[in-house]
C-alpha cells in the first residue's frame, strides 16, 4: 500500500496527529491552487473569500465519513498532492460557477461572433453562395475526420488557447514535434476545407 | 492567429457544440492522472475523447495546464480556525481560551469548560451571562475529556505570561505522569514536557495564539487552544 494511500486512510480514520501532519504538509497547496483555478477563470477573490474556499475545501474531505477522502486511491501512482490539486481546482470552478462569479467554458467560446466577423476575409473565402451555417456544417465534417489526438490538438491550441510550449509539456513531445502536428493538422483541413468549396 | 487558425477554430468551436456531452465525468483521481500522463494509452485516449466532448472538463484540464500556481501561504489564523473546525467536526477532544489584556485587567473573550472564579468553578455558559467579570492577575479554566480532567491557568507576569497545564485522571483527581503536554505555535512545537507530576508550566510565552498537545505515549488525548490578546 502506497504511502499517500496509508495517510490519506490514517486522516479518513480521524487521526488527530495525521490531520495536523496534513495542513503542514498540503495547505499550501491547497491555498494556492485556489488562487491559481480562480485567476484561470478570470476572478480575483477577496482574502475572506479564498479563506472561506480553503476551509470548505479541507472540511468537505471529511464530510460522510470521509466520503470524499476515502475516493482517492492511489492508483496509477496518483499522489496524494496530485489528487488534491484536482480537487482543489474542481471545487473552486464549481464554487465560481455556482456563485455566478465563472462562466462555463462553453458559454466563453460561444461569443456570439459570426465567421464574418471573425474573419474579414471571409466572403472572398467561399466559392459559393450558400449560407454561412451551412458552411460551418459542411467544414465540421473535416473535423469529424480528423483523429481524437489531433481534435484534442486544436481543443488545447486554438479552442483554449494554450500555446505550444504549454501543450509540448502536456503531451511530452519536443517543440518541434509540437510546431509539425499543429503544421500537419492545418494543412490538412485546409485540404478538407477546399474540397468543400472553402479556399485559406 | 491567421484566416486558416480563425476558420479552423470556429468550425471546431461549432462541431464541438454538438458533441454529446452526456458521458460520465471521470474522478478527480483519473482526470489528474490524465494531465500527469500518468494513465495507459487506451485511458488516454478515452479521456481526450470525453475532454472534447464536455466543457466542464475541457475548463479544469485548461486550469491545470495554463498556469503555475504562485507559493502562497494560508495565515496562522486560517490554519488555527481550519484545525480546531476540523477538531470538532472530527470528535477530537478539545478546550478554548481566549483572554484580552486592557487596562491591568484579563477579561475572558471565550472559554469553553468551567470557569475559576474566587473558590469556585463556574460553568463556561453561566460565565458569559456574568458579562464584565474580569480577573486580576490569571484566569484559570478546566474541562473534563472522556477519562481526563484539563486545568489551564494563564498568569500575568508583567508583559508575559505563564501558562500552567494540569493533567489528571477524571474519576480519582490523581496526577497523570507521563503524559506528554506540548505547546505549539503556528503548529511548530516551541516546548514539551513529559513531568512526572502531570503539570507543564510554560514560561515567558508572549501575547499571540497557540495550542496545547496533551498526549499520552499511544495517542493524542486532547488539543487545547490559548490565545492572548493585548
Amino acid at each position: 500500500m502506497s504511502t499517500d494511500l496509508e495517510f490519506s486512510q490514517r486522516c479518513a480514520n480521524g487521526d488527530r496527529q495525521a490531520w495536523d501532519e496534513f495542513l503542514v504538509k498540503y495547505s499550501r497547496l491547497i491555498y494556492s491552487y485556489i488562487f491559481s483555478a480562480a485567476r484561470t477563470a478570470g476572478k480575483q477573490l477577496s482574502p475572506s473569500e479564498h479563506e472561506d474556499i480553503f476551509q470548505d475545501i479541507v472540511l468537505s474531505l471529511i464530510d460522510n465519513d470521509s466520503r470524499k477522502l476515502r475516493s482517492y486511491r492511489a492508483l496509477n501512482g496518483c499522489t496524494l498532492a496530485s489528487w488534491l490539486r484536482q480537487v482543489t481546482v474542481n471545487f473552486t470552478i464549481n464554487h465560481l460557477v455556482k456563485t455566478g462569479a465563472a462562466v462555463s467554458l462553453e458559454e466563453e467560446n460561444h461569443l456570439g461572433l459570426s465567421l464574418k466577423e471573425l474573419i474579414p476575409d471571409y466572403g472572398r473565402l467561399v466559392s459559393d453562395t450558400s449560407s454561412e451555417k451551412e458552411h460551418i456544417g459542411r467544414l465540421g465534417e473535416c473535423i469529424d475526420r480528423l483523429e481524437t489526438d489531433d481534435r484534442y490538438f486544436i481543443e488545447l491550441n486554438l479552442n483554449q488557447g494554450l500555446n505550444l510550449e504549454e501543450i509540448r509539456g502536456h503531451l511530452k513531445i519536443t517543440r518541434g514535434a509540437a510546431d509539425m502536428r499543429k503544421a500537419r493538422i492545418v494543412e490538412r483541413l485546409r485540404d478538407c476545407f477546399k474540397g468543400k468549396g472553402v479556399m485559406v | 492567429m491567421d484566416t486558416a487558425e480563425l476558420l479552423i477554430r470556429e468550425v471546431y468551436r461549432q462541431w464541438r457544440s454538438r458533441q454529446d456531452a452526456s458521458a460520465v465525468h471521470p474522478d478527480e483521481e483519473k482526470f489528474v492522472s490524465f494531465i500527469d500522463g500518468l494513465l495507459s494509452p487506451a485511458e488516454e485516449q478515452k479521456m481526450k475523447a470525453h475532454i472534447l466532448s464536455c466543457p466542464s472538463c475541457a475548463r479544469l484540464a485548461h486550469c491545470h495546464l495554463v498556469t503555475q500556481p504562485p507559493a502562497l501561504e494560508p495565515s496562522s489564523e486560517l490554519l488555527d480556525k481550519t484545525r480546531r473546525l476540523l477538531a470538532q467536526r472530527l470528535g477530537i477532544s478539545t478546550m478554548e481560551l481566549v483572554v484580552s489584556v486592557k487596562d491591568a485587567f484579563m477579561r475572558i473573550i471565550s472559554a469553553s469548560g468551567d470557569v475559576l472564579v474566587g473558590q469556585e468553578f463556574v460553568p463556561a455558559a453561566v460565565f458569559r451571562a456574568r458579562q464584565g467579570q474580569a480577573f486580576r492577575d490569571e484566569v484559570t479554566v478546566l474541562k473534563d475529556f472522556a477519562d481526563i480532567r484539563v486545568e489551564l491557568k494563564a498568569e500575568r507576569k508583567g508583559a508575559l505570561f505563564a501558562i500552567t497545564v494540569t493533567v489528571k485522571d477524571k474519576n480519582t483527581q490523581q496526577s497523570l505522569p507521563g503524559m506528554s503536554i506540548g505547546l505549539l505555535r503556528d503548529g511548530r512545537e516551541l516546548e514539551s514536557y513529559s513531568p512526572e507530576s502531570g503539570k507543564a508550566v510554560f514560561e515567558q510565552v508572549t501575547a499571540g495564539r497557540y495550542s496545547i498537545e496533551i498526549a499520552s505515549p499511544r495517542e493524542k488525548r486532547a488539543t487545547v487552544f490559548v490565545e492572548i490578546r493585548m
